[in-house]
């Protein structure tokens, strides 16, 4: 049984509270050094001041699932493993939450999941007309008629061939 | 507040008003207004997009199209993006590029490699680079940039083929008599002067001499490498600064040679602890290439095994490790050596090879399986491994 100096509490914006192994919190690093710089206090609660609950549920989840499996799967078959629960773990998360998420995981400092959340959203634009990418990210085309179709024009072959949106 | 703190977004959007010091006016309704996001993000999702489309998306808006031609965005890219290659086909007229896309499934089970043929993959750009001529030839590319050599009269081009550039660089020093030419040129990047290199290999009355060309400068300049051994061959000569080649000194610790691009001087490279001369001895092919970031030794062993070594911390002799080997009996009929030759590996390990004059085959290291590539329909082709960047050849120049 890990003891309580195992475990760290973390605190969303709402001031929910969550109890997490440090194995999991450690994969976060501004967990990390929050907690080294206080050493030896023994209050173990890290406000996350800008992340809501929901957001710190999902990165727990992540990271406890990203534990559990690499200790399970130590021989090696780890990546793999990582790879179908990473596929589970999206199909849940929606498009507005992709972004809160992105933002959660970018202040936390938490490279892993950093990679997952800036991966899925890429694919969502992946091979996409320039108006869906500008339809899904709600961007105002800025350009010029002019200015956009010399940009164009400078490699017209980039344009052919992109998927149905 | 408290209605307002039940749609989430909202609360999301007072978050980033806060955290940025900025008051953004974007409607509630709006899912995943992207630009509200700190630039790293931004920049951190487009880098994750196959290089299609990062192009398509520098018309999205000026703030793409600002991160996108940052010479930072493209040197991120680069430092991630999995290996594609540049294809010519005999035709001459245009460079294909291709994105390496996943390897077969199946294990290999037979000897003879007409079971693997696959299909082209379809993901592929053509740059029609107009002055593009017959006698162009690839010499390899570093960073993006594809240097291409013409040889009745030296000259040196500079392209990035995925923006349709081309540059001709000043012709190097002609020739006296006594002098030749050795059959090996480079492109490479210095990473201390941020400059581009061109490097040619001449003997001088027996000497062996560096022509250097820094991309941009007017005159080439010329740099004693009279240790090195004749330059024989390379598969993928630049990694962490360096070019790297095969001398003719086949027997000898001189055998891998280096040549510095911030310094511009010559080095050799220790070899493996094992490859010591009887060893040697029985190796009837080698060279030496990038895999990844480390530089790699590739052989062919007494006709039974091909390995591939990967120094894994450079110039560190003790860092020299097996990273894979192949029973050449399992080789798929394929003749190493001149004949079916590897041409380089990908960032992933796997290894590429030429089969016949018109197609490419890939190893998969980690399935062990071959896949043959038939490109050009019986043409001759050349190929290059490649990663694109979007920097164009006047920013790099300057």
């Amino acid at each position: 049984m890990a003891s309580t100096d195992d475990k760290v509490i973390l605190k969303s914006s709402e001031g929910e509270c969550f109890e997490v192994d440090m194995a999991v919190a450690s994969h976060l690093q501004i967990v990390k050094s929050v907690l080294e710089d206080c050493e030896g206090s023994s209050d173990k609660v890290v406000s996350l001041f800008i992340v809501e609950a929901k957001y710190v549920a999902m990165i727990i989840e992540y990271y406890k699932n990203y534990v559990e499996l690499k200790e399970k799967h130590e021989e090696g078959g780890f990546e793999e493993k990582l790879k179908e629960f990473e596929k589970q773990f999206l199909e849940q998360i929606d498009k507005k939450e992709l972004k809160g998420l992105v933002m959660a995981v970018n202040y936390l400092n938490a490279p892993a999941l950093f990679d997952v959340v800036c991966t899925a959203i890429a694919k969502h634009i992946e091979n996409k007309s320039v108006e869906y990418v500008r339809e899904y990210f709600g961007i105002v085309n800025d350009f010029t008629a002019e200015e956009e179709a010399q940009i164009r024009e400078e490699h017209r072959w980039a344009y052919d061939g992109v998927n149905d949106d | 507040m408290e209605g307002r703190d039940a749609n989430p977004l909202q609360k999301f959007g007072r978050i980033n008003e806060v955290a940025r010091g900025i008051d953004l006016e974007v409607p509630y309704e709006m899912e995943f207004p992207i630009l509200e996001l700190p630039d790293r993000i931004i920049f951190e999702i487009l880098a994750r997009l196959p290089f299609l489309s990062v192009l398509r998306c520098k018309c999205v808006c000026r703030a793409f199209c600002g991160l996108i031609r940052d010479p930072y965005f493209s040197k991120h890219y680069i430092s991630r993006a999995p290996t594609s290659y540049l294809v010519r086909e005999a035709s001459r007229k245009k460079i294909h590029f291709y994105e390496d896309d996943s390897m077969p499934s199946q294990r290999m089970s037979s000897s003879n490699l007409s079971n693997f043929k696959c299909q082209v993959p379809p993901k592929q750009v053509v740059a029609k680079l107009s002055e593009l001529h017959e006698k162009m030839v690839f010499v390899n590319s570093c960073n993006g940039f594809l240097c291409m050599y013409s040889g009745d009269r030296p000259k040196y081009y500079i392209s990035n083929p995925v923006l349709d550039e081309i540059m001709l660089m000043p012709s190097p020093p002609s020739l006296e008599i006594g002098h030749n030419y050795l059959n090996f040129s480079a492109l490479g990047f210095s990473p201390n002067t941020n400059k581009f290199k061109v490097v040619r290999f001449v003997s001088k009355l027996a000497k062996v001499v560096a022509e250097v060309l820094t991309v941009g400068r007017k005159s080439w300049t010329s740099v004693d490498c009279s240790l090195a051994g004749n330059p024989v061959e390379s598969l993928d000569p630049f990694v962490n600064g360096a070019l790297h080649w095969i001398s003719d000194r086949c027997r000898t610790e001189g055998m891998l040679c280096s040549f510095n691009l911030d310094t511009d001087t010559f080095m050799p490279i220790a070899l493996p602890n094992n490859l010591d001369t009887d060893v040697l001895k029985k190796i009837t092919w080698i060279n030496t290439g990038a895999l990844g970031d480390c530089l790699c030794l590739c052989y062919a062993f007494e006709g039974v095994s091909f390995d591939v070594w990967v120094m894994n911390d450079y110039g560190v002799k003790e860092s020299w490790t097996k990273n894979f080997s192949i029973d050449i009996q399992y080789y798929c009929g394929l003749e190493i050596g001149i004949k079916h030759r590897p041409i380089w590996f990908t960032r992933e390990g796997n290894m590429w090879l030429n089969c016949d004059s018109s197609s490419l085959v890939s190893y998969c290291r980690t399935k062990r399986s071959f896949r043959e590539m038939v490109i050009g329909a019986g043409t001759t082709i050349e190929a290059v491994p490649y990663i694109p960047s979007f920097i164009s050849l006047s920013t790099a120049m300057n």
